[in-house]
C-alpha cells in the first residue's frame, strides 16, 4: 500500500487542525470571557477583538475532514475517513473491517 | 380547604439548598456564564491525528513550513547529495560569474562586431546542415 501523499489542501487542512491545537486553550479563555454575561461590557468586548484577531488557522470551523487515501473534500465518510470512491475500493478489497458488499 | 400559596422567596430558598446539595451552580436568572466553553473536552488532539501518520512528502515548501517536525524530502536530499558528489569529483557547475563581463562566453565575439557573431553562428549552422 503506498504511503499518504497529501495535496495542497489536505496540507492546509493539517495546518488549520495544528493551529486549533495550538490555541485552543487561548480561545476558550478568550470565548470564556467575551461570553460571560457578568463581566463589564469594555472587558467582554476586549475578549471578542482579541478572538477575532487569532487568524484563520486557529478557528477549529475552519478544519474540514478530507479523505485521507486521496484528499478529496467532498462525500466523505466522517466514520471511515474515506471519501465514498475510496471507501468502495477499499471495502471490495476486504481492506475495511466488518464491511461488506450487501446485495437484496 | 384552599392551600397558601408559596412565597416566591422560600421557592427560591428551596432552589439555592438544592444547589448547594447537588454542587451545582445557582443561577435563577439563567444568565450566561460561559462556563461551558471551560467544561467542554479540548477537540485538538482528536483533530491532529485525523490523517496517518506515515505520508509520502513531496513538497519541499511543506518541509520548509513546519522545521520542528524535522522532515525529509527525499528527492530533493537525493539530488543535494548528488550535486556534492559532482562537485567532490570536480564535475560540478561552474561557479557563478561576479560581474556580467565574464557571465557569457561568447562576450568577446559579441562587443567587438555583431555582425562577425552572427556570421559566425550562420557558419556553425551551415556545419551542422552538412554533417546532417
Amino acid at each position: 500500500m503506498p504511503n499518504f501523499r497529501p495535496n495542497i489542501r489536505v496540507l492546509r487542512d493539517m495546518k488549520a487542525r495544528n493551529g486549533v491545537k495550538e490555541n485552543e486553550v487561548m480561545r476558550r479563555a478568550y470565548l470564556y470571557v467575551a461570553r460571560n454575561q457578568t463581566l463589564p461590557p469594555h472587558v467582554r468586548h476586549q475578549a471578542q477583538l482579541q478572538l477575532n484577531a487569532l487568524g484563520r488557522y486557529t478557528r477549529p470551523t475552519s478544519v474540514v475532514n478530507r479523505c485521507t487515501e486521496s484528499g478529496r473534500g467532498r462525500g466523505v465518510m466522517s466514520e471511515f475517513g474515506l471519501c465514498r470512491f475510496q471507501f468502495r475500493l477499499k471495502a471490495l478489497n476486504n481492506e475495511i473491517p466488518g464491511v461488506k458488499k450487501a446485495s437484496w | 380547604m384552599a392551600v397558601a400559596a408559596i412565597a416566591p422567596s422560600r421557592l427560591a430558598a428551596l432552589t439555592k439548598t438544592r444547589c448547594a446539595i447537588f454542587k451545582t451552580a445557582y443561577n435563577p436568572t439563567s444568565i450566561r456564564t460561559g462556563a461551558n466553553y471551560f467544561r467542554a473536552r479540548l477537540r485538538g488532539p482528536s483533530m491532529v491525528s485525523y490523517y496517518p501518520q506515515d505520508m509520502d512528502l513531496c513538497m519541499p515548501t511543506f518541509v520548509k513550513e513546519w522545521p520542528e517536525l524535522e522532515l525529509v524530502h527525499v528527492a530533493e536530499a537525493q539530488r543535494v547529495w548528488d550535486v556534492d558528489m559532482k562537485r567532490a569529483r570536480g564535475k560540478g557547475a561552474p561557479a557563478k560569474a561576479k560581474d556580467k563581463r565574464r557571465s557569457t562566453v561568447l562576450h568577446s565575439c559579441c562587443t567587438h562586431d555583431s555582425s562577425s557573431f552572427f556570421l559566425c553562428l550562420l557558419d556553425q549552422s551551415r556545419r551542422t546542415q552538412r554533417r546532417r
